[in-house]
């Protein structure tokens, strides 16, 4: 077996495995159920100071302070995996709508990109200022 | 060795053993060692009389830079630390069932008796074994928990399939890939970090510390985070109650006390190093007496060089495309360094990986010099690159510079394919190659040598099996996609270590996961549209092997052609291509198709207790081979790191030579060189030299403050050689 297959079923079994009625680690491309969740913390300068501090404290020394990426995650490459993405760029990986975003974070990405899930870690409310952060690096993209 | 010593007829049982030194530069009465005027020597007795096996160690502060070198006594105690450059030292006994003796100042051309101090209990003595003594006290998750069934189940990672992949990721693929678990620093929680409600709480803050918090917390979390901090909070608590490891490591013997150890203290104690070299690989005679070579990965943009006859370091940055819009690390961090603060003191943007040494002595390193976007034209599909026509290049995180001593300046060769490690080939073009996420690329440095055309002096392909078996290379199907026995099949193979064979030209790579694989890629006489992939997964739950292992990082391959590796099961494996008795293409050559090519050797030290799926608590982290008796034990030996056990492990004869450095305690190192300053000279002629390269010098000895160091290991005849 080779190790995308080993991969592709990890990341399977990792959704089963899961069976609530959130997603499990985010989906390539975005999930339809959490596209769906609405955001219910105004994008207001108080929400974007508090995800600013969250970010800068969990997310940054991965994602660059900027969160223009590009920062090398060892482990990641050991495996043959990417830099971290330019969450300032037009491109979203794993869905483009706040509630994908927030999946990104609550759940993790699939596991070979070392994201764990921030759920327990963080709260929603938490999570939603970290969402309405990365959505002012680049005001004009959606 | 006796035999040598008897033959050599110049040495006398040494009868007296006292702690006072004398002068005088050559043999004393009846019974002392022969010295020079830039050596010191003597006898180490204890109240049980003459210590066979234990070090000396003299250190000075005196040179240009910080400066030690080890020896070992012989079985009537007696030692001789030859050829130390004039300073004052300060001589000490370290050895197991001791504890340090207090420390002697001397010189050289002096005789120094040495009183060692036998370790008051077993706990006092094991404060100087070895990392992987300590670390085999750590109790894994029970086999029946896995598969991990995740946060609503049983804590553990959904993607831990085995205890065995659980153990990978900590070992090489995990927290030991960067750290030396078991170390002082480690197996006890400092007490800078804070005050917790419970040492599983001090682990979770500890794990997302400093600014690889982010990362090493994700890492927790791949685990399973509960169990995981459990399991460490387990440890240094039972640690911490007065356990220790019961078995004592056995003291150098036989060839194990005729090594020399020198160190130089070299960068800054902020900056770790990644890789070292010295020479070329190709021919250890390249660039006798010169530099030694070091790059730092995340710490710093610097190559730092050493010049051993000076006792000196200096520092070169390594330059970037100045047009790039590289960022660099972030400069935040999830929570304060118990060591550093909020001091951001990993900085750089070109992050060096690996470096080599060419014919001409000149360096190249793998290192970031412009972002992936920025990739040149003759990257992309349309540029009629002829690999670009087949794979567009653009993904690779680093590409090359290199550094001629002469000019003392950098070239800068921007290629397609991402670079990681790096190996030359025995061939007219010096052929260079490397590769990195599911691309392998070369570069003909003497076409580029000749033109300065970097785009047309590389190719790099994707890794292509011949599934369909008719030898050539054809349509394929993608990784995801079934076997298709009328095409070839695409595999998504990262190459971690990069080696081409001097055997039959092939260039083999290890690929990196549960339970890994090497890849062996021969080029054809056209490559890219000649270039066919072989696959061997590492034997593990397959009968048919004659040894069960996983997870490969470090791989070399000898003269004869045969692979080698480390297994983060605690084994260092050979893959003979030669052996294999089924066919090596067609729909079925997808991994499993020569499990006969294998075979392991477990390395020294002890292993975990109770059943588990691993075999030693040592951890490998790289491998080379010796092809050119740089050393001094024989020609193509394989060379281990013990990043564990801090030490080198050479396979002789099937049996390990453990070359362990015994100060400072914590050595960890990535990489093996090998040079002959002068082949006439002996033994002093000759070394292996690699560098500390935990990412953590302030878990090493002395603490914070500490620096890495360069190392040069030698073998003499016998243990007073001088």
């Amino acid at each position: 077996m080779t190790r995308a297959v080993a991969t592709a079923l990890c990341v399977t079994l990792a959704m089963v495995a899961r069976g609530t009625a959130t997603p499990a680690r985010q989906r390539r491309g975005g999930d339809p159920k959490a596209a769906a969740i609405k955001n219910p913390v105004a994008a207001d300068a108080a929400s974007i100071a508090a995800g600013r501090d969250i970010f800068r404290r969990h997310c940054a020394s991965c994602h660059g302070a900027d969160g223009k990426g590009g920062i090398v995650n060892s482990l990641v490459e050991d495996r043959g995996g990417p830099p971290t993405p330019d969450l300032t760029d037009d491109k979203w990986d794993f869905g483009s709508t706040d509630g994908d975003i927030f999946a990104v974070v609550k759940y993790g990405t699939p596991p070979e990109l070392f994201m764990g899930p921030w759920d327990g870690r963080l709260t929603d409310t938490e999570i939603w200022n970290v969402v309405n952060y990365v959505r002012s690096l680049a005001p004009g993209r959606r | 060795m006796t035999s040598r010593l008897c033959h050599r007829g110049v040495y006398i049982v040494v009868l007296v053993a006292g702690s006072l030194a004398g002068a005088g530069a050559v043999q004393r009465g009846s019974g002392a060692v022969q010295i020079d005027n830039d050596d010191i020597g003597g006898v180490v007795t204890s109240a049980k009389g003459p210590e066979a096996g234990v070090w000396v160690i003299a250190e000075t502060k005196d040179l240009p830079t910080g400066f030690s070198r080890s020896v070992v006594t012989d079985d009537r105690g007696r030692y001789v630390m030859p050829d130390l450059p004039p300073a004052t030292y300060q001589l000490w006994v370290r050895g197991y069932g001791l504890v340090d003796s207090p420390k002697v100042q001397s010189a050289p051309g002096k005789i120094v008796n040495l009183t060692a101090v036998v370790a008051p209990n077993p706990r006092a003595a094991a404060e100087y074994y070895p990392a992987n003594y300590w670390f085999s006290l750590i109790k894994w998750p029970d086999k029946s928990q896995f598969p991990g069934t995740g946060p609503t189940g049983n804590g553990i990672g959904t993607n831990m399939k085995s205890q065995g992949q659980f153990i990978e990721n900590v070992k090489t693929d995990g927290c030991l890939s960067c750290h030396q678990l078991g170390n002082k620093a480690t197996r006890e929680i400092p007490k800078t970090l804070g005050t917790f409600e419970s040492s599983q709480a001090a682990w979770a803050r500890r794990v997302a510390s400093g600014q690889d918090g982010g990362q090493m917390d994700s890492q927790i979390t791949n685990l399973g985070r509960q169990p995981a901090l459990a399991m460490f909070a387990d440890w240094t608590d039972r640690i911490a109650a007065g356990e220790y490891p019961q078995d004592a490591p056995p003291r150098p013997q036989g060839v194990e006390r005729n090594i020399v150890v020198t160190q130089w203290d070299w960068a800054d104690p902020r900056e770790y190093f990644h890789d070292v070299v010295a020479s070329d690989k190709r021919n250890p005679a390249v660039a006798p007496y010169g530099p030694v070579y070091g790059v730092h990965e995340n710490s710093s943009d610097h190559m730092t060089v050493l010049d051993p006859a000076k006792n000196a370091w200096r520092q070169e940055t390594i330059p970037y495309n100045p047009k790039a819009t590289l960022g660099g690390r972030g400069g935040t961090m999830p929570n304060p360094s118990p060591y550093w603060g909020e001091e951001v003191i990993w900085k750089t943007k070109i992050n060096a990986h690996s470096n080599e040494i060419d014919q001409k002595g000149r360096a190249w390193n793998t290192s970031v010099t412009r972002t992936a976007a920025e990739m040149p034209d003759y990257c992309k599909a349309e540029s009629g690159h002829p690999s670009a026509t087949l794979t567009p290049g653009g993904r690779g995180n680093r590409q090359l510079t290199v550094y001629d001593p002469k000019t003392k300046q950098f070239d800068i060769v921007d290629v397609c394919f991402g670079t990681f490690h790096l190996n030359f080939a025995a061939d007219a073009n010096n052929t260079l190659w490397s590769g990195q996420g599911g691309l392998v690329g070369w570069l003909n440095t003497r076409m580029w040598d000749e033109t300065k055309d970097a785009g047309k002096s590389q190719g790099w392909t994707a890794l292509i099996l011949d599934t369909n078996g008719n030898g050539k290379r054809d349509a394929a199907v993608e990784p995801n996609d079934p076997v298709d026995p009328t095409k070839d099949k695409r595999i998504q193979a990262s190459f971690y270590a990069v080696m081409p064979s001097p055997a039959d030209g092939s260039v083999w790579g290890s690929v990196l996961g549960f339970p890994g694989s090497i890849v062996r890629l021969n080029p054809g006489a056209n490559p890219p549209e000649t270039a066919l992939a072989e696959v061997y997964s590492v034997p593990w739950n397959d009968p048919k092997a004659s040894g069960q292992g996983y997870s490969p990082r470090g791989l070399d391959v000898d003269r004869n052609g045969v692979a080698w590796t480390v297994l983060s099961s605690g084994q260092v494996a050979s893959f003979d291509r030669r052996n294999c008795k089924g066919p090596l293409n067609g729909p079925n050559a997808i991994g499993s198709q020569c499990p006969e090519g294998w075979s392991l050797y477990t390395v020294p030290g002890p292993n975990f207790k109770g059943d588990v799926e691993a075999s030693a608590a040592d951890s490998n982290y790289y491998i080379w081979v010796d092809k050119f008796n740089s050393l001094g034990l024989g020609d193509n030996i394989p060379i281990a790191t013990g990043n564990q056990s801090g030490a080198l492990l050479a396979l002789v004869g099937g049996k390990f030579v453990i070359l362990r450095v015994p100060y400072p305690l914590g050595f960890y190192n990535k990489s093996i060189n090998g040079r002959i300053d002068d082949a006439k000279a002996g033994w002093k002629g000759r070394g292996l030299w690699t560098g500390w390269a935990n990412r953590t010098p302030w878990h090493i000895e002395g603490g914070k403050g500490t620096t890495s160091k360069a190392v040069h290991f030698q073998v003499r005849p016998d243990p007073l050689a001088k």
